[in-house]
């Protein structure tokens, strides 16, 4: 589907027929690509008379507008030396922004051909130097995979985001990118932090041996009728009754003990009753006095959770006539202890205690050697590659130390085990250097293991990928890929959704978003929440199903929950749990209808058709608009006026301003198209008082009216599309920008996925095959990145 | 109320049904007064987004008699402690070539004075800020050398602000030109940050064993980063040199919590996490910077009221519309109204503070006194998006060297970087030059 021929798509049970739109967006890889060959066009011989008779005037040396001088470019040599002006010269043109409006045009086969010189001359960096892919800053794991990986290494749930981690900080829309994830003290504090309190999750070090017996001082009990602290006991002065709360673990069978004690008066000794909760145990005489207290013990059953021990008195006695000693009798309360469960065996150490403790010291295994082994397993992981002798010896000296602390074994293996998860090989993701002829080398087996678990899993290799890396046949073409098939059926590959869309189409925006609360009293926590669910679980099913990845924009089907169906007017979708709906009504389906793209592009009060346009440009169709001048206004036209007039009527105005024109002109009708849904994406057939118009005129003068039409026109874009995806997906797997040497990588993908069907397999594979995952530049070859500064 | 508490007692009462007003019960912890030494100063800068109304905010009169316009209006019991400064500008926080993105870039140069280069990735850079520069050198006096707090989680997603990183946008604090200080946001996290993990009463004895774990986990890290470190390239060994640094902050805190043992008990309560009610919550970050400093467990803070760019809407004041979007108001009277009242607002929340500050006893006057508090931010008008008349109060008498209770007008385009050099020479940190300062500010003491 390219090329210039007419569109027909079968929409809502319509046909539509689309034709001629196809120069409406500024490409930068045009089908006449470039060919292996030196360019056939000169630079100096064909493009700078065309520079000169249009661009010079305001570009040159007499003026030199946005400190642009075209004239000092003589030759290719020169303009490789400045790519960054290039590109952005060629984002220009292609976007017809240059000239100005105002300037007579470049004929069309003068631009054409000077377009297609830029982007061949800037796609083949220079033709005697090797392919450069680039260099990964090491990266340090953000908060998804650092949760991700102690799960997988230690067996612990860890949450980053509850324990106070600060934000990773986003680069190229991603959270994964090496030179922007850095490593203040306070996220060191808590890593040192978190290190501890993981392990100790993870670690049984109590003597579990013997029941548990917990103790708990009478004074705090609350007391009802009449008693206070006295000394370090509770006097029970009147009838009444102590509560003390206690937690129980696990239901099971313990021993309650009360120690207590009287003031004793009258005829009889003081009397205690018990119960547990509301279940009445039994009554005790009480004859022991404050000197010498006695123990009462029963045997109980009691559930889990907080139980009251509530001890009474209950034949309080008051005499004034009697002599002092015995006027007066009153209950003395020292403590009530709670041990076991009894009856259970201790339970089992947690999983995660097992999993670490692969050796234990015996009868021909020392403690140290039986610590070795676990510490050097654990490293080994954690490193994600081979430890050496020397390294374990050092992490050993911790065991050393807290043995010589007088700590027990479990414990003394908790230190050594924190200094793993602290170390710059566990925190960060290190790729060693090559000195190569070359000046590339081959990613090991190890680190390309790495990559890829982090690219398609967003935690550390499992079993298998570590096995194949030791063995060193990872980077085997069959096995690798063979390898990568595995991980996409497997349910980690799930991250990829969460981790990759979501961030890709600026959805994790939707957290921070607050809609006017009196303007959108529907909008809550649970339909947020549904609404990122129906984007991330679309892309997870085109994952897992493997379909095309154009329906990400026409999928016929979505996922929806009944307060979601609702708020789309779609009918027959009952109960809380999201699930796979077909839909019918065209006005649906595909990422650019959901509620969550559109809630994310809107203001908190109106639709902001300008954000929902950018969004297209920059998300979908990877032709970012050039930020706004910096004198903008979000809308300068508020006379009382024009308030009257609907928000698209004042956009029409704003657009009056010709500084404003050229880049809103490409925004706004796409925005246009999607003025039926409202700020939190629920349809409408009215904007306030004004009937909705979502006709929209593109620059090229091509016509289209409302989100079906748009969708089809997007989807008869599928290079575009695809270029853009792939570029993002290249990003989030490299951990780094995409750069101009990328761009055969890109072209690459692109045309592999467009020639399998789009299937989403073709592009992950392509990505994880490509040479910028594979390989990394060497040291002394940092040339590229610096020079172009 | 000089008495010694263990610090293990303070945390048990943290349980306790009853907890205790927040500041009013609380003891000075280091006494300042009579024979003990003199009272530390105390640095913070507050930052607000977006510029203000400035028509409500600068009076028209200077000197001791101004009449403070409405937005001021809730400083009036602190207005003889404190300094309204107009006329100082931030010139590398325009664009200078750089294009669009505001926002981004003049947050990152409020505290550092210095042209934030245009990235959204690869190669950030700013400058250091004032407050890392005087944490540098005054820093290991204290338990923690700064705090960095703020009300607002860093961006999530996208380039944040027309190409600039949201690495910009929301740190204002620098260590290094390439290391923005990320901010505490929760402030259960600053509580234990500051005091201790209030669900791990640890006993002395465990205490000082942990001290020892950590450190021997520390220098054994430290030491496999500095061997990694030979075989990595610059861009790699910058990121160990970012990891050495943190380990080194660590150790610091370490040794200086070893040296203070019983100081730093608040008699307040462990907060629960992030208030839902934005008032409360800016009010209970406050009241934590109130403790850290009179426990004298850091002396310099940042705190950060909202992101640069922040579009939050103010539904309690009826300000439904974001504060961003209100701030390109082209004149518009109903939203440079509605600006005015977040204005005003924000303002409010720092006259709390400011008074908080005043009704702690230090020495022979108060903490405020013994204190330097800036408030501002570093685009004057949000419609303009000018970098001069930048809107800025300077609370506490810095010890008698700042004459306070005056509206002082200094010549336009004066850099707002002499303020931060006269404030770092009082607290004894003299430096030659910052940002685009051209010298020191005169007459913050008349």
């Amino acid at each position: 589907m390219s090329g210039k021929s007419a569109v027909a798509l079968v929409v809502g049970g319509g046909i539509l027929i689309l034709g001629g739109l196809l120069l409406l967006w500024p490409r930068f890889h045009s089908a006449t690509g470039p060919s292996e060959s030196v360019p056939a066009v000169g630079f100096a011989r064909d493009i700078r008379p065309i520079l000169a008779q249009h661009c010079y005037f305001c570009h040159g040396n007499k003026k030199t507008k946005a400190k642009l001088n075209l004239e000092l470019f003589t030759d290719e040599v020169s303009v490789l030396k400045a790519r960054k002006t290039w590109k952005k010269i060629y984002d220009q043109l292609n976007a017809r922004e240059m000239p100005p409006e105002e300037k007579p045009r470049i004929p069309g086969p003068d631009l054409e051909k000077m377009t297609a010189w830029i982007e061949t001359t800037l796609d083949r960096p220079d033709p005697s130097a090797p392919r450069d892919p680039g260099r990964v800053v090491m990266r340090r794991l953000n908060r998804v995979e650092y949760r991700n990986t102690i799960r997988d290494l230690v067996g612990v749930d860890f949450n980053p985001n509850a324990e106070d981690f600060p934000s990773d900080d986003v680069g190229y829309g991603f959270d994964n990118i090496g030179d922007v994830l850095s490593l203040p003290p306070l996220l060191m504090e808590k890593y040192l932090a978190a290190a501890e309190k993981i392990l100790d999750r993870a670690i049984v070090t109590e003597d579990r041996s013997r029941p548990k017996a917990k103790r708990y001082d009478a004074r705090a009990m609350q007391v009802s009728g009449g008693g206070s602290p006295d000394g370090d006991m509770l006097t029970l002065f009147a009838n009444g009754e102590g509560v003390q709360p206690v937690e129980i673990a696990r239901a099971g069978k313990y021993l309650v003990r009360i120690r207590a004690a009287g003031e004793q008066a009258g005829s009889e000794p003081a009397r205690m009753s018990l119960k547990i909760d509301d279940r009445a145990i039994r009554i005790y005489d009480i004859p022991a006095t404050r000197k010498n207290p006695q123990t009462v013990e029963e045997k109980l059953e009691l559930a889990a959770g907080r139980r009251n021990v509530i001890a009474g008195f209950i034949n309080d006695y008051y005499n004034p006539e009697a002599k002092p000693s015995a006027r007066d009798r009153n209950l003395i309360i020292d403590y009530v202890e709670i041990v076991g469960p009894v009856d259970l065996k201790p339970p089992e150490p947690p999983e995660s205690h097992r999993r670490l403790f692969v050796s234990m010291p015996g009868v021909s295994v020392t403690k140290r050697q039986a610590a070795a082994e676990i510490v050097a397993r654990f490293a080994r992981l954690a490193f994600r590659r081979p430890i050496s002798p020397a390294e374990l010896e050092k992490l050993m000296t911790l065991f050393d130390l807290a043995e010589r602390q007088g700590d027990l074994f479990e414990s003394a293996v908790k230190l050594p085990l924190q200094a793993v998860l602290v170390s710059p090989r566990f925190l960060f993701r290190i790729e060693r250097d090559g000195d190569t002829e070359t000046g590339a080398h081959r990613l090991d087996d190890h680190e390309l293991a790495s990559r890829l678990s982090y690219f398609l899993w967003s935690t550390m290799p499992d079993a298998e990928l570590f096995e194949l890396a030791e063995k060193g046949t990872l980077h085997v073409p069959e096995t690798y890929e063979a390898q990568v098939r595995r991980m996409l059926k497997d349910p980690r590959a799930k991250s990829l959704a969460e981790n990759f869309a979501i961030q890709w189409l600026q959805l994790r925006r939707l957290e921070a978003h607050a809609p006017d609360p009196k303007r959108f009293p529907a909008w809550d926590e649970p339909l947020r929440a549904a609404m990122h669910d129906e984007a991330a679980m679309l892309f997870d099913d085109i994952v897992k199903e493997d379909r095309s990845v154009l329906e990400i924009l026409g999928a016929r089907y979505t996922f929806l929950n009944e307060r979601l169906a609702k708020h789309y007017g779609i009918d027959g979708v009952k109960g809380p749990e999201m699930r796979r709906v077909d839909l019918t009504d065209p006005r649906r389906g595909g990422i650019l209808t959901m509620g969550a793209v559109l809630t994310v592009t809107s203001n908190p009060t109106r639709t902001a058709a300008v954000k929902r346009g950018k969004w297209v440009l920059e998300t979908i169709l990877g032709t970012p608009p050039p930020p706004p001048l910096p004198d903008a206004g979000e809308l300068r036209d508020e006379t009382d006026e024009d308030r009257k007039l609907s928000l698209r009527h004042r956009l029409e105005k704003h657009r009056a301003d010709p500084s404003c024109a050229a880049c809103h002109k490409r925004m706004d009708p796409i925005g246009f198209a999607f003025e039926n849904y409202d700020p939190v994406g629920a349809w409408r057939d009215t904007d306030g008082p004004h009937p909705i118009d979502t006709a929209a005129t593109l620059p090229d003068g091509s016509s289209f009216r409302g989100p079906v039409e748009l969708r089809a026109l997007i989807l008869s874009r599928q290079d575009d599309f695809v270029r853009c995806l792939s570029e993002k997906m290249l990003t989030y797997a490299l951990g780094r920008g995409v750069e101009y040497y990328d761009a055969s990588t890109v072209k690459a993908i692109r045309k592999a996925v467009v020639e399998n069907g789009c299937r989403m397999s073709t592009l992950l594979m392509e990505v994880a095959r490509s040479y910028p995952f594979q390989y990394r530049r060497d040291r002394n070859q940092g040339g590229a990145e610096v020079k172009d500064e | 109320m000089s008495r010694q508490i263990s610090r293990r007692t303070v945390l048990r009462g943290l349980g306790a049904a009853v907890a205790l007003p927040a500041l009013e019960a609380m003891a000075p912890l280091r006494v300042f007064a009579g024979d003990t030494p003199k009272p530390p100063l105390r640095m913070a800068f507050f930052s607000i987004p977006n510029g203000v109304n400035n028509t409500h905010w600068f009076p028209k009169d200077v000197g001791a008699d101004y009449v403070p316009p409405k937005t001021l209006a809730s400083l009036a019991p602190v207005r003889n402690d404190l300094l309204v400064i107009s006329g100082l500008a931030h010139d590398k926080a325009k664009a200078n070539g750089d294009g669009p993105g505001d926002h981004a870039r003049s947050n990152a140069t409020y505290l550092t004075g210095c042209q934030a280069r245009k990235t959204d990735g690869r190669d950030i850079r700013a400058g250091v800020s004032v407050d890392q520069i005087a944490a540098e050198k005054n820093g290991s006096k204290t338990r923690l050398a700064s705090l960095e707090l703020g009300c607002e989680k860093g961006a999530m997603a996208g380039n944040c602000d027309s190409g600039y990183s949201c690495a910009y946008s929301s740190a204002i604090s620098w260590k290094s030109p390439t290391l923005p200080m990320p901010k505490e946001i929760n402030p259960r996290a600053v509580f234990t940050r500051l005091f201790g993990d209030p669900n791990q009463i640890a006993e002395d004895r465990d205490r000082v064993k942990q001290a020892l774990y950590r450190r021997s986990v520390l220098d054994l890290v430290g030491e496999d980063a500095r061997s990694l470190d030979k075989d990595l390239g610059l861009a790699d060994h910058r990121k160990l040199e970012e990891y050495l640094e943190a380990v080194r902050s660590i150790e610091k805190q370490i040794q200086a919590a070893e040296k203070d043992d019983a100081r730093h008990l608040p008699a307040m309560e462990a907060p629960e996490g992030i208030p839902t009610d934005f008032p409360t919550y800016l009010r209970l970050m406050m009241d934590l910077l109130v403790v850290a400093f009179q426990t004298d467990t850091t002396r310099i803070s940042t705190f950060v009221m909202a992101n640069e760019g922040s579009n939050r809407t103010f539904p309690w004041i009826e300000v439904r519309d974001g504060h961003h979007s209100l701030s390109h108001h082209g004149g518009n009277v109903d939203k440079t109204d509605k600006i005015q009242k977040i204005d005003q607002f924000y303002v409010e929340q720092f006259s709390y503070f400011v008074q908080k500050m005043k009704s702690v006893p230090e020495g022979d006057g108060t903490l405020l006194d013994n204190s330097m508090l800036v408030y501002g931010g570093a685009i004057g008008d949000g419609n303009r998006h000018n970098h001069n008349d930048l809107p800025i109060l300077l609370a506490g008498k810095a010890q008698g060297t700042v004459t306070t209770g005056r509206h002082v007008r200094y010549e336009r385009d004066t850099p707002l970087c002499n303020l931060f050099l006269s404030m770092l020479d009082r607290v004894g940190v003299e430096e030659k030059s910052f940002g685009d300062g051209t010298g020191r500010l005169n007459g913050l003491k008349s």
